[in-house]
């Protein structure tokens, strides 16, 4: 049991550094990490 | 050999060495049943008191030259088999012991019963097995008396034993011999105080107190050591001695849980103390109450850090109203966007509570994992519910559009997830005590107050 | 070490210690009363029937870092058992006794700094006072006959002596007293009780079918 948590727990560690320092969420609630490639252009201009 | 006296050595003695002469006794010895003439054996005469027929299970006097009876024949209520059979001999911690003795005792007012073993080495005296829903404990006799704690605990050496039960046993039913004078029936007061996997026991009549110390052994090791034709029952539930295996377990996921907690709480404390929180760009704007309004950028600006999140953060004077802000954060070079989708709501009134408000006049939308370059955005906005007070007037916006800003949410969610391991593991030792408790009277888990045995 | 001649068969009676006053011959196993360099009959020692114990005459052992050795036995029976006082000669001469009883080892040595309570007083749960060894609570009190005898003894020890055997034990640990109340004498002993191994013992008697 205890190997298993130092697995998880371990996981989870790195999980959180990862997405701390790049601005990411370990539970994206707003959804807005998602990113959307529109390609050049779409509808909108500069 | 330092004898005290030399007598002449016997005719037949000659050529033998004193030791070969005086060893040469066999230990077991058979009589017959004085009361019904079946072949009784005497595994350790002159250690052995009484001794039963296996026939007619009559218990007899060892002692006695003539064998005499104590007790005629007694009925059993039930016969019972023993699952190690008499005279069987195992190792069991570097010590051979041979089975010589069986017994069934029960409790003297729930009638529950359980099996135990007397085992003989003539180097080490007496020990006992015993067994209850398949469950073992090893039993040595002590001659030390533990220390009395408060009325619900005892100490031996310094380590505190609980109160688990405590009332009469007797004696139902034996077999084998034993090394004093056994009776059907016979009560003793027992105790019970447990400190797992361990357990200290006193049996009190009349005349003495004895103590013991049990140690819990598995079926395995019986097994292994006794190699006994019958199939050992299988364990059921957690009995008082059973093994706090988890507690080792549970140590070490807490000790795993302080770790993790300050690895992740050095991370945090590093990226928000390097982070830049730069604010990349600023708009302020007038919008028109209650209209939309289409097509509106931000122009281009720069994003630091190779990979940070973006805080878009929108304010207007709303009261009572709504201020609605979509569009899109684009890379300049390559034309990766993010949605952005955020409205500004303020309301509030009076009511028979009282105040009350909801929202506010500002609103984040968060956008995560942008990676560094030249960004404009593009967005609509539109507004309503505003009240109008003679004719549309201008109200202002702002946006302000900040880089890499710290955050906590991360944290909070990471050390959630990390509290998981140690309070399941808490859940799983607690039910395993609960299991333990469940047959002792004095269950520190116990939720009603009623006592179940009546005196 | 003295040796005299058994008035009874003749054989050697060797006696190791000076404060043997009695011993069994044993050849002819005339229980033997010494006064200086005489000895004189006093009666028989009838056989044990069964003898069931490691410990032999010439068994040694171990305590405290000292050597004893078994040199006299006394088999005391009372209403519901027995048990064995095997008379040892501890770091050379003293005298120590090794109680062995229902698989309990205990060596204990004569006590006489204190006095002890008369009989009468003495009964099960009442608190004795050992002066620095502390409090010993009494166990029990047993009517007791000593049923035989072999080697050497610093006491009669004919079969049929009776006395009053008190025993105690000190709370927490492992230490024991005994208090023996004899027609003509008190004795009092304190000692340890020891687990077999502890006691390292040597030259053990064989007993068939068991190996150590």
């Amino acid at each position: 049991m205890d190997w298993l948590y130092l697995v998880t727990g371990s996981f989870l560690c790195w999980l959180f550094i990862t997405a701390t320092s790049t601005g990411g969420y370990v539970i994206n609630l707003y959804g807005n990490g998602a990113v959307r490639p529109t390609g050049p252009g779409a509808h909108y201009h500069k | 050999m330092a004898g005290n006296s030399e007598g002449p050595l016997l005719p037949e003695d000659k050529g033998a060495s004193k030791e070969e002469v005086k060893a040469k006794k066999p230990l077991a010895r058979t009589f017959h049943c004085t009361n019904c003439g079946a072949s009784v054996t005497l595994r350790c005469p002159g250690a052995t008191l009484s001794v039963v027929c296996d026939s007619c299970h009559s218990i007899i006097d060892a002692t006695d030259p003539n064998y005499r009876v104590l007790v005629k024949y007694y009925k059993a209520t039930a016969s019972y088999t023993p699952l190690l059979d008499l005279g069987l001999r195992g190792e069991l911690k570097g010590r051979t012991w041979e089975v010589i003795g069986f017994m069934v005792r029960s409790d003297c007012v729930s009638r529950y019963h359980w099996e135990e073993y007397l085992l003989f080495n003539p180097y080490y005296g007496y020990r006992w097995l015993t067994q209850d829903k398949g469950h073992w404990n090893f039993v040595t006799p002590i001659k030390q008396k533990p220390q009395s704690g408060s009325s619900n605990n005892c100490y031996l050496d310094g380590k505190q034993f609980k109160l688990y039960n405590r009332g009469d046993a007797q004696v139902d039913y034996v077999v084998g011999e034993f090394y004093w004078r056994v009776m059907i029936n016979s009560r003793v007061l027992m105790t019970d105080y447990i400190d797992p996997p361990r357990m200290l026991s006193s049996e009190k009549d009349d005349t003495e107190i004895n103590w013991s110390l049990s140690e819990y052994i598995t079926p395995a090791e019986i097994h292994a050591a006794f190699k006994p034709t019958k199939k050992l029952p299988y364990p059921v539930g957690v009995s008082a001695t059973y093994p706090p295996k988890y507690k080792k377990t549970d140590d070490r996921i807490k000790l795993l849980f302080v770790l993790f907690w300050g690895i992740i709480t050095c991370a945090q404390i590093y990226c928000a103390g390097t982070s830049l929180n730069d604010v990349a760009a600023q708009y302020n704007g007038t919008f028109v109450p209650n209209t939309k309004k289409a097509d509106t950028t931000i122009p281009v600006f720069e994003l630091k850090k190779d990979l940070a999140n973006v805080f878009i953060n929108v304010h207007a004077n709303v009261s009572n109203s709504w201020f609605w802000i979509g569009g899109e954060l684009v890379n300049d070079d390559t034309g990766v966007s993010y949605p952005i989708d955020t409205s500004v709501e303020y309301y509030y009134g009076t009511d028979s509570d009282g105040a009350w408000s909801e929202g506010g006049t500002t609103a984040t939308a968060k956008i995560a994992q942008v990676p560094k370059g030249k960004y404009y955005i593009n967005f609509d906005y539109e507004s309503g519910d505003f009240k109008q007070l003679g004719g549309p007037t201008l109200q202002d916006f702002g946006v302000v559009v900040t880089r890499d800003v710290p955050t906590y949410d991360n944290y909070v969610w990471t050390f959630l997830g990390l509290l998981l391991g140690p309070l399941l593991s808490f859940a799983i030792m607690r039910k395993t005590e609960v299991a333990r408790w469940e047959n002792s009277d004095f269950s520190p888990y116990a939720t009603s107050s009623y006592s179940s045995s009546y005196d | 070490m003295q040796t005299i001649s058994c008035p009874s068969c003749g054989a050697n009676v060797n006696f190791v210690s000076k404060a043997s006053i009695f011993a069994v011959c044993s050849y002819c196993k005339s229980s033997l009363v010494r006064q200086n360099m005489n000895l004189e009959v006093v009666g028989k020692i009838s056989e044990l029937r069964d003898d069931l114990t490691p410990i032999q005459i010439g068994t040694s052992g171990m305590f405290d870092g000292k050597k004893f050795e078994v040199i006299g036995r006394m088999r005391i029976g009372w209403a519901d058992g027995y048990w064995n006082e095997w008379y040892s000669l501890y770091d050379g001469s003293k005298e120590s006794w090794l109680v062995e009883a229902q698989g309990f080892l205990a060596l204990c040595f004569p006590y006489d700094e204190t006095p002890m309570p008369t009989k009468g007083v003495v009964s099960p749960g009442r608190n004795v006072h050992f002066g620095k060894h502390g409090y010993f609570q009494v166990e029990d009190m047993r009517e007791v006959e000593c049923i035989y005898s072999e080697g050497e003894l610093p006491v009669n020890g004919p079969q049929g002596r009776i006395s009053v055997s008190v025993d105690l034990t000190e709370e927490g640990g492992s230490d024991m007293a005994t208090i023996e109340y004899a027609d003509n004498e008190t004795r009092v002993f304190v000692g340890k009780y020891k687990d077999f191994d502890e006691f390292q013992f040597k030259n053990l008697r064989e007993i068939d079918g068991w190996k150590l």
